[in-house]
């Protein structure tokens, strides 16, 4: 696993979030202003419910047949002159994109949000091979320049506030100081233009694939991307292979619900849909478009009966925005380029149980994140499936659980032993033990102790109150 | 990578190999919410609802050029101003009526252009987008590089629903073309809408009637 994924740190990086003021305004600002335009969003349509269904049952269609479709879509893609490449793991996509790039002698590149390529740490690979890498979408151009991952899905700067950002700026690129957000997108355009003119070649990601006519969709709110897929010579989209869809005609649905579950939005700004390079008689766009369709360990994901509807998945974010644990702990606590539910969801999927075993436990298991996904994967399900596989994972688990349980069972199964220890904790309580769970209590509400056992309560009652 | 795509077919057969698939879903049609009045009426408040700014519907040659008289004067557009070579017919006149403004025929490098004029192909009504193509009359980038952009949409291109315009692109023959709601914008600094990120600050949107647009 990359060094830069730290999934098995939630803990220490949460607590960390939770003790940084910043971070907690920042997030309880962006997070109650997100669910709240989704909530008011959604209720455009009164049959919201039954889009969900559909767009279950579409994005499943899609699973159960992506080997005809895969093949479907390469086929129309090679059919519009793009040429489609396959990629195995993180490590074939970052060659193939390498090999791409070197044979056209690119070295500037402009890059727009795309979270398969923090997936595959594309960055890293492309700066230490000598390329010059530039995120375009302004949130990432700012983690990027504070060299730090993005911290959700559709937002990657939401951890930070506006004097963070004017101190980079300013500190960074040498630019005026200015908290004022337009003067800072300001400056970002001017810097990120000149950019974009003088880029060899540009990389998105996907966020549908239309299998029947070859078309690839992506979805911005900047311009970046347009700007990314039309001014330099080469574009490279990177695609998941469950990003297909078998048909075009989807796409309408799939647009109303994601626009509105990712920001609140009826319909981005710009919805791009490419299906070409630029033709001899075109005035501008790529000569070459190439399209890596990446498996990562997608493919073996599809088999896991219990775990394979993650995969429905179309990347809104919307199960951040309403997770009580990412509104805490923020995005970078999950240490991948995944976070909130479905990152505890997907990342144990995609680089193993035993390296990211602490994410199916960042969560309360309240529903929340089942309620609003607007494709129905089921989220709480699958969490308490991590869990069980985990707690069956003898090697997975502290061994100071693994001691504590033994115990706990020994006593719980000794009725003698069970009696004398609530006689001593209530005891030890009268003495202010209770103390000693002070960690316990410092994020919860501090234990109290009842005033008589169980067991006492019971013999006290009477025969009808039993 | 051929070697890396019979590896992901294998072990995606491998994988689908004990699941029972389901059958193709058929198109389901959403109960889309509309507003009341005409359907040009409707798109000029979608459009407007979006952060975009829409003039009345227009119907002859002197109703334009008054338009874009005070939209000039309005909006700081700047000298240069691009067009899209689709509007050739216009361009004699447009230089005689704005004597002081200098029009272009796009070339796909306008990164010093202010403003822009370009063909709208189509105008949903649903969400109050409209739908740019580019082929050989118009570029990829004139209806985003520029901070302004003015976008010509003929009225009998405006349709209810985006399932309704996607249609008429395709049978057209339209293969790639971009959704456009509005000014670009950004919340990324404290959820603080920004227009004019990397793509226009202002949009404008004059709606044509038919045999305005034929004549062009």
């Amino acid at each position: 696993m990359n060094a830069n994924f730290y999934p098995n740190r939630f803990s220490k990086v949460a607590k960390e979030a939770l003790d940084n003021a910043d971070l907690q305004n920042a997030l309880t600002k962006a997070m109650h202003h997100s669910q709240m335009v989704r909530n008011q969003a959604v209720q455009d349509f009164s049959d919201w419910e039954e889009m969900r269904n559909a767009a279950y049952r579409i994005r499943k269609y899609t699973l159960d047949h992506l080997d005809e479709l895969l093949l479907q879509f390469e086929e129309n893609c090679v059919r519009n002159g793009v040429q489609v490449h396959y990629a195995w793991d993180a490590q074939s996509a970052c060659q193939t994109i390498h090999l791409i790039l070197s044979s056209k002698s690119a070295k500037r590149i402009v890059k727009s949000k795309s979270m398969t390529t923090e997936e595959i740490h594309l960055n890293h690979f492309l700066e230490s091979n000598g390329y010059e890498v530039v995120e375009t979408d302004l949130g990432e151009y700012i983690v990027q320049l504070r060299n730090e991952p993005p911290s959700h899905i559709t937002g990657p700067a939401i951890h930070l506030n506006r004097k963070q950002i004017a101190d980079l700026f300013h500190q960074k690129l040498q630019l005026p100081y200015t908290e004022d957000p337009e003067e800072l997108t300001k400056q970002a355009r001017t810097i990120l233009r000149q950019r974009f003119l003088t880029a060899d070649a540009g990389i998105s990601g996907v966020n549908f694939a239309c299998a029947d006519s070859g078309k690839i969709v992506i979805i911005e709110n900047e311009g970046n991307v347009r700007l990314t897929t039309s001014l330099p010579n080469i574009h490279i989209a990177l695609c998941g292979i469950e990003k297909i869809l078998a048909k075009e005609q989807y796409l309408p649905l799939f647009l109303r619900m994601l626009a509105r579950s990712a920001t609140g939005q009826r319909i981005n700004v710009y919805t791009n849909f490419l299906s070409r390079p630029r033709q001899p008689n075109e005035l501008d766009g790529p000569k070459e478009i190439h399209v890596i369709l990446l498996d990562n360990n997608r493919s073996k994901m599809l088999k896991d009966i219990e775990l394979r509807e993650s995969l429905l998945c179309i990347r809104c974010g919307a199960c951040l925005n309403v997770c009580p644990i990412y509104r805490r702990a923020g995005g970078h606590a999950y240490g991948y380029s995944y976070m909130g539910p479905i990152g505890a969801v997907i990342t144990p999927q995609l680089i193993g149980l035993q390296n990211a075993h602490l994410l199916p436990y960042a969560s309360t298991l309240c529903t929340a994140c089942g309620d609003v996904c607007p494709v129905k994967v089921p989220l709480p399900q699958q969490l308490l499936t991590l869990r069980q596989r985990i707690a069956e994972q003898a090697s997975l688990r502290p061994w100071l659980e693994k001691v504590g349980f033994k115990i706990w069972k020994w006593m719980f199964s000794n009725n003698a032993f069970y009696v004398l220890l609530t006689y001593l904790l209530g005891f030890a309580s009268k003495f202010g033990m209770m103390k000693l769970f002070k960690p316990w209590s410092t994020y919860r509400a501090p234990l109290r102790r009842a005033p008589l056992t169980f067991r006492q309560q019971w013999k006290k009652r009477t025969y009808h109150e039993r | 990578m051929s070697a890396d795509k019979e590896r992901i077919l294998a072990s995606i057969e491998s994988s689908l190999a004990h699941i029972s698939k389901t059958d193709f879903v058929e198109v389901f049609r959403q109960n889309v919410p509309f507003s009341d009045g005409s359907i040009l009426f409707k798109m000029k408040i979608e459009w407007e609802r979006n952060g975009g700014y829409c003039y009345d519907p227009l119907k002859n040659f002197d109703d334009l050029f008054f338009t874009l008289s005070s939209h000039f004067g309005t909006y700081p557009i700047g000298e240069t101003i691009a067009i899209s070579s689709a509007l050739k017919p216009f361009e004699t006149i447009l230089k005689q009526r704005f004597p002081h403004k200098r029009f272009f025929i796009e070339n796909g490098l306008i990164d010093q252009v202010n403003c822009s004029i370009c063909i709208a192909t189509a105008g949903i009504v649903e969400n109050g987008t409209i739908l740019v193509h580019w082929d050989s009359t118009q570029s990829r980038s004139i209806a985003v590089l520029p901070e302004h952009v003015i976008y010509l949409l003929n009225s009998k291109n405006i349709y209810e629903t985006m399932d309704d315009a996607f249609n008429a692109l395709r049978l057209k023959g339209i293969s790639g073309w971009v959704m456009i709601g509005g000014p670009s914008r950004t919340a990324d600094i404290e959820k603080v809408l920004v227009t004019g990120v990397h793509g226009p600050k202002f949009v404008s949107l004059l709606i044509l009637e038919e045999e305005f647009y034929d004549r062009a």
